[in-house]
């Protein structure tokens, strides 16, 4: 018998959603706190989903959340998410109640498929245990939260259950040996023989062997500490793959135990590799041969490219998801913006300005973001916009980057102003979460900008 | 001139490499010496201007402090030759008596200076920091997980205006014996703080009146003692 406090939750926190939705809002997260409100301890009393599929690390759990989940709503499975809420405890619940019975005693859909913070992990998995849990990668964060990566690890191996099965990327050998006691299928991008590696990054998370401190030998560095390693003094390396993939003729050739297949590619970059592998490999431990992943993931619509662009009159202009405070993540786009020199560039650089209502900001996090990769004849304009733009100046000038070529405005809006439509011909607009409007109203006066000003 | 830097290649979270950026544009004259987690200290058989130690994981702490006990002594004796030492975040808790682990355990430190360390994992004690320096106002960032304690506050380094000190209970920040620096104030302190920075490089050494980049600094400076004064910006964010 549950308790009649979380029965009273689980229905009032469920009318709460409905009314939320008749008045056309989203209602992911308010809900949630409503039942914790009523019931502190809410999520211990969840039906256990019929299957449940977590996924966590700290980039590309909202893009493997939302393949895997299409994919199997594409084939036949009744599935509840929260790929368009939030990922921490309030959003959680909101999923677990719409994947449950009106009372909450069982669950009624196939899957439940959750994305889930790294840090909220002891919240939610000794309660909601992971049938499947993807880890993605492990890389440090923000400062405020997420302090370090060894930090992150102990929260996760503190929370995952004994049982759970882990899907883990071979070539991050932090993550991929976590719970060392758990089953695991891994995956790994083979190194092309022509690859670039990227050992220039202001930070590397996994220099010494976490068995015996020596200096750990990189045997082929992706990036940060993505590649494949061994240690000099032990038998400490990274893991032999249960998929292999390597990309050829930009299409991802995967290959298991059994069989080998060609994928078409989410983007070109490694990471999203990275996260198309993550979902194969799932789908792969779910039963499905790789013939039957790829037919499920041929059917769908998905967005080739994490990238938002569009082309106008010769200029071409691209949102990308920074992430603030995540040097990895920003340095990973600063990598990519390095490699378009075909392209004369502007960077604009927004801030969160939503949180300047009440919160400064630690901008520590500057300090280990490869601004250097910025410091190249074709970046011709960084252009700062809202509250942080004196530090940026700051960081821009430390890194060597020639003054004359970044401007500023209070105003994050007025940044498109900036944008000199004569010099350059690739615009990239770097937003973080909160502030997706603002990037797409940056956008949109660009894109009349352009209409007007330049001539074809 | 002659700067050690201890284990950057670990010892250096939360920014602190912004530090050493502008340590080395400031002195392009100065050898850098930087000192892996296996090697032996430069320290140890040669002279040194300055060492500096930045924050870095729990685990890395404990590694640290075998690392560096052979040499108490003679980290005690540069200490008292005024060697500049700068030492941030949670680099500190190393040179004290001991650090408690959540469930009471305890690791001993290189006891040299009477304070302790405690940990309180997963809560993270985050601040911004305004305070004072022979009347010259700093700022400056906290994100840790320990706190320190001391029996005496006689050697605090500066008082906090907003923000907290060592520990939550006291606005007395970070230590200061002869010429060692202990601050919970992460990287890029030195950054955000060009006035002093000026001030403590001159220590060093530092001949010209102005830092790489100082207006630049100074500017950014300014907007951020107006808003770590404005009681409208919440201070444990
Ligand atoms: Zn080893």
């Amino acid at each position: 018998m549950k308790p009649i406090r979380y029965t009273i939750a689980f229905v009032v926190s469920r009318l709460t959603i409905i009314a939320l939705r008749r008045l056309g809002r989203n209602g992911t997260h308010f809900p949630g706190a409503v039942a914790m409100r009523l019931c502190p301890d809410f999520i211990k009393h969840l039906p256990q989903p019929k299957k449940l599929i977590a996924i966590t690390g700290t980039n590309g759990k909202t893009t493997v959340t939302n393949l895997v989940s299409d994919v199997l709503m594409n084939a036949g499975y009744t599935l509840s998410n929260n790929a368009m809420g939030s990922n921490i405890q309030e959003g959680i619940i909101v999923t677990a109640i719409l994947a449950s019975s009106f009372f909450g005693d069982r669950s009624v859909v196939d899957v439940v498929v959750l994305e889930v913070d790294e840090r909220i992990s002891p919240r939610i998995y000794p309660y909601l245990k992971p049938d499947i849990l993807i880890v993605t990668n492990l890389f440090r964060d923000s400062y405020r939260r997420n302090a370090h990566v060894e930090f992150i690890q102990m929260m996760l191996e503190q929370a995952i259950p004994s049982h759970t099965q882990l899907i883990v990327n071979a070539d991050d050998p932090i993550s991929s040996y976590i719970c060392p006691g758990n089953p695991r299928i891994s995956f790994s991008l083979k190194a092309l023989e022509d690859e670039e590696q990227i050992k220039d990054s202001r930070i590397v998370d996994l220099i010494y062997c976490p068995k015996c401190q020596s200096e750990l030998v990189y045997d082929f560095q992706r990036y940060h500490h993505i590649g494949q390693v061994h240690c000099p003094h032990c038998d400490f390396k990274s893991m032999k793959a249960d998929l292999e993939a390597v990309v050829i003729n930009q299409k991802l050739s995967v290959k298991n135990k059994e069989q080998s297949l060609v994928f078409d590619v989410l983007g070109y970059n490694p990471t999203d590799h990275y996260n198309l592998l993550a979902s194969i490999a799932l789908f792969n431990v779910l039963g499905f041969d790789l013939e039957a992943i790829q037919v499920e993931l041929n059917k769908l619509k998905i967005v080739k490219t994490r990238f938002d662009q569009v082309e106008i009159k010769g200029k071409q202009i691209t949102i990308m998801m920074t992430k603030d405070q995540n040097p990895i993540a920003t340095s990973r786009i600063f990598d990519y913006i390095r490699h378009q020199s075909n392209r004369r560039s502007a960077l604009i650089l927004i801030n969160e300005n939503s949180e300047h209502h009440t919160l400064s900001e630690n901008n520590a996090w500057y300090y280990d973001t490869d601004f250097e990769y910025l410091n190249k004849d074709h970046v011709l304009q960084i252009i700062g916009g809202g509250h942080r733009i004196l530090d940026l100046k700051v960081k821009i000038a430390l890194t060597g980057i020639p003054l004359e070529r970044y401007q500023s405005t209070w105003n994050e809006l007025d940044t498109a102003k900036l944008v000199d439509l004569s010099l350059v011909d690739a615009i990239y607009i770097l937003n973080g979460t909160k502030n997706i409007p603002e990037a797409k109203q940056i956008r949109k006066d660009l894109i009349e900008r352009i209409e007007v000003e330049v001539h074809a | 001139m002659i700067i050690e830097m201890l284990y950057p290649e670990i010892a250096s979270l939360y920014g602190e490499k912004g530090n050493l950026d502008i340590l080395k544009l400031s002195f392009p004259e100065a050898l850098f010496i930087m000192t892996k987690l296996n090697d032996e200290p430069y320290f140890a058989k040669h002279e040194v201007d300055l060492i500096v130690m930045g924050p870095t994981s729990e685990d890395f702490q404990k590694v640290i402090i075998k690392r560096l006990s052979p040499y108490i002594n003679r980290i005690q004796s540069l200490v008292n030759q005024n060697v500049h030492f700068w030492i941030t975040g949670n680099a500190m808790d190393i040179f004290g008596a001991y650090i408690e682990d959540e469930e009471g355990n305890r690791v001993l430190g290189l006891g040299m200076f009477d304070y302790h360390a405690c940990l309180y994992r997963p809560k993270r004690f985050n601040s911004y920091v305004l305070g004072k320096i022979d009347e010259m106002e700093v700022v400056g960032f906290k994100s840790q997980f320990s706190q320190i304690f001391s029996s005496q506050n006689i050697h605090s380094w500066f008082k906090v205006v907003r923000g907290f000190g060592l520990n939550e209970k006291t606005m007395d920040e970070g230590f200061k014996i002869n010429n060692f620096i202990g601050t919970q104030c992460l990287g890029p302190f030195w950054i955000l703080n060009p006035d002093f920075t000026l001030n403590y490089f001159k220590e060093l050494g530092y001949v010209k009146e102005e830092l790489p980049y100082h207006k630049e600094m100074l500017e950014a400076y300014q907007q951020r003692v107006i808003e770590f004064k404005n009681e409208k910006y919440i201070n444990y964010p």
